[in-house]
């Protein structure tokens, strides 16, 4: 259902690519422009050492070697986030060699007030550069964009049924993943249409998979964003297990956007950056968060007893992703519960590597 | 004589906390290091001899201790009197010793990836083998490496022992030295709780002046060093790393740059070394091995390829200001011309090259590092399109297993040659 993402494209905005999930898409919505993500595939070409050095991370490398062979080729421009020294090199590339707008954006590594304030100037710095390129984003343009942002979770928390506040909850592991990388590919409006349709299409997850069910002791996949394939195994696999799908292509992407309620009448653009700001600002973190919220994360689950195992991910040459692992398994000292490291370099060859392990440790588990 | 290898050998190869926390052990390596080595400066001397006496302080408990991650501003440590230690640091002594193969052997036993830089796997392996001294707290800062803040979350999480991180916004202007300058006062705040110490103003006062005397002391030496033929070698240069890591606002660290200033201009005024031993000058971008190696030899004596800059020893930060002593000091933070883009590098780069008629710039790219590493494409294309030469020494800085020596000197030998083509 939600696969078929380039026929959902709104094709009357120029479409602008972007990465990490701690860009505000509304605002490049705001500016006329169809958001698009730009994730590779697991049969990309992982690059060469012409553009990124091997020793960082696949994800940028892929990308950028993506971009290089002309796979996004109607792309208007590019919004980068400074997330980590790969997407900081990444951006380097691409400002040099690439003929569309490559914009830099700068979201902090902490949360608190002075962080939110931080990144509310960082957006409207890029709103003026959006003005600037002759894309200017305006309160009505804004306002609307929120809106239709907070749409898309009304009809997810109808869809999954409250739940945990975790999208697996309902919908099931496959189509949970699909669902993000359509949302973030697709016109908003479309995308909505398209969910709010589901709800009365059908609320159960495809048969054998994760039932609908708040609560359910499941499955935690975390760590970097995983390979569509390692979904799937992990989708195919788990048999009636819950899959909480802890990354960017998870409950990193569908996060609440309740602060923007009551801002699309007459709110001052400024009072709407800032919504913009605090909202990102409060989505669940990735490992780059200098804070101590992962760890409230991984222990809100584990206080819940809602894991009966881990499969953690976690890209090569990624510090992050690594030093998140560690402290992770050092909260599971005693627990009983399992953990299974799945390196990758986000290609198909490494699923053929891992998929044995993958499957063992599921039987092991269910 | 090997130093290292006398020093070690003396204590039977076992460096442990408890043997390192002894008065013994630091008159010995003050003995083997400081009295019986050969220092081409007198200030070098005396940063050797600091080195040693704030790692003694540290490991007899004398005062607390800070552990610091590379780039964190040192002046917030000077400033509550507190003794700074810095693991990257440690970690690299401990490749000077030749612990690094043990080190980092028992870090893929502690379950860290063998692809994260390794001076942050030396360092967590030595904290678990009780080589280092124990923090009171852990202070670090995000910005320019991914690692060191993590690293330091996880230390401070083994230890138990309380920890800051800044997080260094990258562009600079005032909503970043608001936003930076906000977390330096809660760090203060963070120090006085965790230190028990109240931080007064003539205690800013005097950390901040320290600093900018000794800035304004290393601006003298790095003008001096512009001299033809360049009166101070490379290998020279990048042994004062240290102060580099924690000596910013310590008093002493203004005596040494001074020191060396003091030195230097003689050196110059009577005419500076024999100009047939340069050939070539270079800038030296990042670090170099520290385990024992001949590389600067190969490419200062041997080569005659002058390494007259480096990139670690530049002053880019303007003056702080005492009476505005956060926000100057987030100003100084945002000033690397490191952070963020690395057009920002590229232009910083660009002007040493011209200020001190480099011919060629090697960049030993230390193989863990994402930040150094990954802009090695885009530095190599664009100071190509200047007609700068460029090369990226593949290497790493601890492991001596990551650095094929043979290799090296075949791709210096070749650098050679390119420069002497263009020389005509």
């Amino acid at each position: 259902m939600f696969t078929s993402t380039e026929q959902s494209v709104n094709l009357h905005r120029p479409k602008v690519g972007w990465l990490c999930t701690y860009t505000p898409e509304e605002v490049i919505y705001a500016a006329g422009f169809q958001p698009y993500r730009l994730l590779p595939d697991e049969n990309s070409n992982t690059g060469n050492d012409r553009l990124l050095p091997p020793t960082l991370c696949p994800y940028t490398r892929r990308v950028a070697a993506a971009l290089e062979e002309g796979v996004y080729p109607d792309l208007k421009g590019l919004v980068v986030a400074n997330s980590c020294n790969a997407m900081l090199h990444l951006y380097n590339v691409l400002r040099e060699r690439s003929d569309r707008f490559v914009y830099l954006l700068d979201p902090p590594r902490r949360f608190e007030q002075t962080a939110v304030e931080y990144f509310a100037a960082q957006i409207g710095r890029m709103i003026r550069f959006f003005a600037d390129a002759g894309h200017p984003v305006t309160r009505e343009s804004l306002g609307a964009a929120l809106a239709l942002y907070r749409e898309t979770g009304f009809i997810l928390e109808r869809l999954a049924g409250g739940g945990n506040g975790w999208v697996a909850d309902g919908i099931g592991t496959l189509r949970h993943y699909e669902m993000a990388l359509a949302a973030s590919r697709s016109s908003r409006e479309a995308f909505n249409r398209q969910l709010g349709a589901s709800l009365d299409a059908e609320t159960a997850a495809p048969a054998g998979e994760n039932p609908a069910g708040p609560g359910r002791p499941g499955l935690l996949l975390t760590g970097a964003p995983p390979p569509a394939g390692l979904v799937k195994l992990l989708a195919a696999g788990s048999l009636r297990l819950p899959v909480y799908q802890d990354s960017c292509i998870g409950s990193r992407y569908w996060h609440s956007k309740d602060n923007y309620a009551g801002l699309d009448g007459a709110a001052a653009i400024d009072e709407m950056i800032y919504a913009v700001a605090l909202t990102y600002m409060q989505k669940p973190p990735c490992p780059r968060s200098l804070e101590y919220s992962r760890e409230r994360i991984y222990r809100g689950l584990l206080e819940k007893k809602l894991l009966k195992g881990i499969v953690y991910h976690d890209l090569n040459f990624c510090d992050l992703s690594h030093y998140d692992y560690l402290m992770l398994d050092k909260m599971l000292e005693g627990s009983g519960i399992p953990i299974l490291k799945v390196r990758t370099e986000l290609g198909q060859r490494d699923l053929g590597q891992v998929q044995t392990r993958v499957e063992a440790f599921l039987e092991m588990i269910t | 004589m090997d130093s290292f290898k006398l020093f070690s050998d003396s204590l039977g190869g076992n460096l442990s906390r408890k043997l390192l926390s002894t008065p013994r052990v630091y008159a010995l390596a003050k003995q083997i290091f400081i009295r019986l080595k050969n220092f081409s400066f007198e200030a070098s001397r005396m940063a050797a001899e600091t080195a040693l006496e704030q790692a003694a302080a540290a490991f007899r408990g004398e005062n607390m201790v800070a552990w610091t991650s590379a780039f964190f501003p040192s002046e917030m440590v000077h400033a509550f009197s507190l003794i700074p230690f810095a693991p990257e640091g440690a970690a690299a002594t401990a490749a000077s010793l030749g612990m690094a193969p043990q080190l980092l052997r028992f870090a893929d036993q502690m379950g860290f990836s063998n692809d994260a830089c390794s001076f942050h796997r030396c360092a967590a392996a030595g904290t678990a083998g009780e080589y280092f001294p124990v923090p009171d707290m852990l202070l670090a800062s995000s910005h320019l490496c991914d690692g060191a803040p993590q690293l330091f979350r996880y230390l401070g999480r083994r230890y138990g022992k309380p920890f800051y991180i800044l997080d260094v916004p990258v562009f600079p202007g005032e909503a970043g030295e608001r936003y930076l300058a906000r977390q330096l006062k809660e760090l203060v705040l963070f120090m006085e709780k965790t230190s028990g110490r109240k931080l007064t103003r003539k205690a800013i006062r005097e950390a901040w002046e320290n600093s900018n005397r000794a800035g304004a002391a290393q601006l003298r030496v790095n003008t001096l060093r512009r001299h033809l033929p360049s009166p101070m070698s490379g290998e020279d240069a990048l042994g004062f790393v240290y102060l580099v890591l924690v000596g910013k606002g310590h008093l002493q660290t203004a005596r040494i740059y001074e020191t060396l200033a003091r030195e230097l201009a003689e050196r110059v005024a009577s005419g500076g070394p024999d100009p047939a031993g340069e050939r070539f000058r270079l800038l030296w971008m990042h670090l170099r091995p520290y385990y024992k190696n001949d590389l600067l030899g190969i490419v200062e004596s041997e080569l005659k390829m002058r390494v007259a800059f480096e990139e670690i020893n530049d002053v880019y930060w303007p003056p702080l200001d005492p009476e505005r002593p956060f926000i100057s000091l987030a100003r100084k933070i945002l000033s690397n011309p490191a952070l963020g883009p690395a057009r920002r590098r590229l232009a910083r780069v660009k002007e040493l090259a011209a200020a001190y008629r480099a011919d060629g710039v090697i960049h030993f790219s230390h193989w863990g590092c994402r930040q150094a590493v990954g802009a090695t494409v885009f530095l190599k294309d664009q100071l190509r399109k200047d007609g700068i030469p460029f090369l990226s020494l593949d290497g790493d800085c601890v492991d001596p297993n990551s650095f094929p020596p043979g290799q090296a000197r075949t791709r210096l030998e070749s650098f050679l040659e390119l420069l002497e083509q263009r020389a005509g």
